[in-house]
């Protein structure tokens, strides 16, 4: 593989599980890989993995191995397309969810051995605020935080990016709004988002874009395919091409 | 890579390995002297990152020098307590501490510091024989040391206060059901967004073994701007991120 490429890191979250973060991040891999960019997605959920489970796939190996037996990342790589490639994580392995200091330190050095050969890292984490969540999100150069229009999705959210900037100084956040009936509900939800954020945590979040109800979505889900793929006229296809648009830009 | 100074100090290789050994003491490293026969003399020293991963370090180990490594090798998390001066293992820990502080800085992964007084009248012997128990319990990474004739200092890098505190009720369980003596912990945490300087750092978890000392319970402990560390969420904020659900229904 070419190597020495300065790739950008792009951590996934949101808090709340079932926000979208998976679906969203497969799409935006395949959406940045369309435009020829080399693309790494690890999946960052290490014991509850879903990635491989939403795009069909039949892994031999993971991420376990390289925490365990200390396999080299690039053994366990899946390519799904042409420039996107897969690092796989297991699931239903609890200890890859509470991994120590020590396996966390080893694991990154893993991870920065090969990142050098992508333009892109996107992580997929877990839901919640564990301590892998925070890990990757402060490994990453820019955090997204994906939420929707409930109640629910906009407190975990905003906890999550509460932790981050309380505890690991982050200034910078990139907030997606999935699942919006409208593009005003859309706006009406971060304007709210970033009044709060900025009122009682000083952080001006910027806005990277959303994405609307689409029955599409659900159908490549059921399909193990990304929309994009599936679908890509389809209006949250769109959405996605013009987030990925925004971060090449 | 590790930088001797002074190196006119070194008469033969014996005394280099030595000056290495004194100057890697401030990194977060495990030195392995590597012979070509065991109980020979050591020809190299193996510098392994400590937080590397066991399986890691048991490669690194074969692929470097299979069946050469001496039966030298120390175990890295009580290194110091093989030291015949306590005042030494001291200083060498503070190093230790040093290096780990710059690690949060860098990694922004907190760390904490114990200390553990046994028993007030306790003598080297009683120490010696606790850090024994304790090798048991510490994961790898730990780092237990001499602090005085009667406290351990243990350095537990990547566990934040909630953890350190499981960590040091385990201890104390641990110490307290096999010691004769009260067993008293002082517990200090250090964030990445408020690094303390070692001296600092140790002098906290001082002050919280007094308190430990002097007072009713047996594990106190400091966390530098706890305050500012309260990550939950208010119900001032709460109430202004529903506030635009409820515009609608108002209006």
């Amino acid at each position: 593989m070419e190597k020495n490429r300065k790739p950008q890191i792009i951590c996934i979250s949101s808090g709340k599980g079932g926000v979208g973060k998976t679906s969203f991040t497969i799409n935006l891999a395949a959406a940045l890989s369309a435009k020829s960019r080399k693309v790494l997605l690890i999946d960052g959920d290490l014991g509850l993995a879903n990635v491989d489970v939403m795009l069909g796939l039949n892994v031999k190996h993971t991420l376990r191995e390289t925490v365990e037996e200390g396999r080299d990342p690039l053994e366990i790589l899946v390519e799904i397309m042409p420039g996107f490639f897969v690092l796989p994580a297991s699931s239903g392995v609890p200890e890859m969810a509470n991994l120590s200091y020590e396996e966390q330190a080893f694991l990154t050095d893993s991870l920065e051995h090969i990142v050098g050969n992508f333009d892109f890292v996107l992580v997929d984490t877990a839901a919640g605020v564990g301590e892998s969540v925070l890990w990757f999100n402060n490994w990453a150069d820019k955090n997204l935080t994906i939420l929707s229009p409930d109640p629910t999705a906009m407190t975990d959210a905003y906890a999550l990016i509460k932790i981050m900037k309380t505890r690991y100084n982050k200034e910078d956040f990139h907030l997606i709004i999935n699942n919006v009936k409208s593009r005003k509900e859309a706006q009406e939800v971060f304007a709210n988002m970033s009044t709060v954020l900025e009122n009682f945590l000083g952080v001006k979040p910027n806005y990277q874009g959303a994405i609307p109800q689409d029955s599409a979505v659900a159908s490549a889900v059921r399909q193990q395919r990304p929309f994009l793929v599936s679908q890509p006229k389809a209006r949250a296809s769109m959405a996605v091409m013009e987030i990925c648009n925004k971060i090449l830009s | 890579m590790v930088k001797v100074k002074n190196q006119q100090r070194a008469e033969n290789f014996a005394d280099f390995l030595h000056l290495l050994e004194e100057e890697a003491v401030r990194f977060p490293v495990e030195l392995i002297p590597v012979a070509e026969a065991a109980g020979s003399a050591p020809q190299a020293l193996l510098v392994l990152d400590r937080t590397l991963a066991a399986q890691r370090k048991v490669e690194l180990k074969k692929a470097l020098g299979a069946g050469r490594i001496p039966q030298t090798n120390r175990e890295p998390h009580i290194a110091l307590l093989d030291d015949a001066d306590a005042l030494s293992g001291a200083e060498s820990f503070q190093d230790s501490v040093r290096a780990e502080l710059v690690r949060v800085k860098k990694s922004r992964l907190p760390c904490s510091l114990l200390l553990i007084r046994i028993d007030k009248t306790a003598d080297r012997g009683l120490l010696t024989k606790t850090a024994a128990t304790l090798k048991k319990a510490i994961a790898c990474d730990h780092h237990l040391a001499p602090f005085d004739h009667a406290t351990l200092a243990m350095l537990l890098p990547g566990l934040n206060r909630d953890r350190a505190l499981r960590q040091a009720g385990a201890i104390h369980q641990c110490l307290a059901a096999d010691t004769a003596g009260r067993v008293t912990i002082g517990l200090a945490v250090c964030m990445a967004r408020a690094v303390p300087a070692a001296d600092e750092f140790m002098a906290m978890a001082l002050s919280e073994l007094q308190k430990a000392e002097y007072e009713a319970g047996d594990i106190f402990y400091s966390f530098h701007h706890q305050d500012d560390d309260a990550c939950g969420v208010t119900a001032e904020e709460r109430t202004q991120l529903f506030s635009f659900l409820n515009r609608g229904k108002k209006e």
